[in-house]
């Protein structure tokens, strides 16, 4: 358990930001301190059906996007920060195993690896990397990287009409909500709006800072606290279910 | 890659069904990672034509669609088409157009009978502006 005060925590922290090696002895310190954090909500996903290791995995990568993305200077506490942060990172994880039918868990491995890598990428140059810098990162070739982004946005038309194990209930009250209301009859003006109304705040508000407020996928990113990887995949998440949809 | 010689052109067609949209996506993707697009830009690539080339499968017809990629120095140019007498217009709903405009830089689509076509241009960013900067048509 954590072993500094607050105001220690966040002059370490401000003593991170100011290295130039960001990936030094201090980052691991402050990793480590909260190490116990990760396995608490590693150990609140247990008995999901998912190996026990693998959630801690999960949540130790949630811990690590959370201190290097810590705004000492941020009100919020860092042990409430890098608890959302740890969750949505197992929450996206369950998510992600909605592939798991159909694909195979190397891929998933290594669009894990990927989205790190896009992070650390990300932090390091200041702006998105390109998929060859990806690729020399994460020590594969290109394809496999574009392999695994694509892997990661999966929602293609194959897989519309099999909902995956946890996504059914959503779709289902998805779907409750516009019993009443025929798309097709619904002025197009309105169809967007309409739509964006049915779904989960935190989506909706992706989607309007995207195609409403122009926003880039990193600025979403970073307004919001999650990773680029994340804006992007709840996106094209999101966009499939609308497209679906306003189709219907 | 020379710059003297002339633009490569890549065709790709297949049936109208919406399980070859996955394979336009990845050819997009493969195009724009050898142009070294970044990873945000290679996204918003792939949502474009996901978007773009569901409006040519869109509905009951046979006719087959060709998309043409036009990869350059600056950035890559995707047409897609589609033609036969069985082919309708279809509707651009104000969400296809807020996609298209904001992860493409420049968009048109337009169909008519027996046809539909869309035109997509994703430019290389600087590097330092990370903002897709779409044009609104």
């Amino acid at each position: 358990m954590p072993t500094l005060s607050e105001e220690e925590l966040r002059e370490r922290f401000r003593q991170l930001r100011a290295q130039d090696d960001s990936h030094g002895p201090l980052r691991d310190e402050l990793i480590t301190e909260f190490t116990g954090l990760a396995a608490y909500f590693a150990r609140r996903y247990d008995r999901r059906g998912v190996p026990r290791e693998d959630l801690h995995q999960v949540a130790m990568l949630g811990l690590v996007n959370a201190v290097d993305r810590f705004d000492p200077e941020m009100e919020t506490r860092f042990v409430s920060f890098a608890g959302r942060t740890i969750d949505g990172e197992i929450k996206r994880f369950f998510r992600d195993r909605t592939w798991s039918v159909r694909m195979p868990r190397r891929l998933q491995e290594l669009h894990l690896r990927v989205r790190r890598a896009s992070e650390e990428l990300s932090h390091e140059l200041g702006r998105p990397p390109t998929v060859k810098e990806l690729a020399t990162h994460v020590g594969v070739d290109t394809d496999e990287v574009l392999a695994a982004l694509d892997a990661g946005n999966a929602y293609r038309a194959d897989s519309l009409d099999r909902p995956a194990p946890g996504e059914e209930e959503r779709r289902t009250e998805l779907a409750a909500t516009d019993a009443d209301a025929p798309f097709a009859a619904i002025e197009h003006k309105s169809l967007v709006a309409d739509l964006l109304s049915s779904l989960p705040d935190r989506e909706r508000r992706i989607l309007e800072l995207r195609f409403v407020h122009e926003m880039s996928q990193t600025e979403i990113a970073t307004e919001m606290g999650i990773s680029q990887m994340h804006v992007s995949r709840l996106l094209r998440r999101t966009v499939e279910q609308l497209r679906e949809r306003a189709h219907d | 890659m020379s710059s003297e010689r002339s633009p490569d052109v890549i065709e790709l067609t297949f049936p109208a069904s919406s399980s070859y949209v996955r394979l336009s996506r990845l050819a997009a993707a493969a195009l724009a990672a050898e142009l070294d697009f970044d990873v945000e830009a290679v996204d918003d690539l792939r949502i474009a034509v996901d978007e773009a080339v569901t409006l040519l499968v869109t509905g009951r017809h046979d006719a087959p669609i060709t998309l043409r990629f036009l990869p350059s120095r600056t950035g890559i140019e995707i047409e897609g088409r589609c033609e036969g007498s069985d082919v309708d217009g279809f509707e651009v709903t104000d969400l296809v157009e807020a996609i298209l405009s904001a992860t493409a830089d420049e968009h048109t689509v337009r169909s008519g009978p027996g046809e539909r076509r869309f035109r997509l241009v994703k430019r290389l960013q600087p590097v330092a502006d990370p903002d897709g900067g779409a044009d609104l048509e």
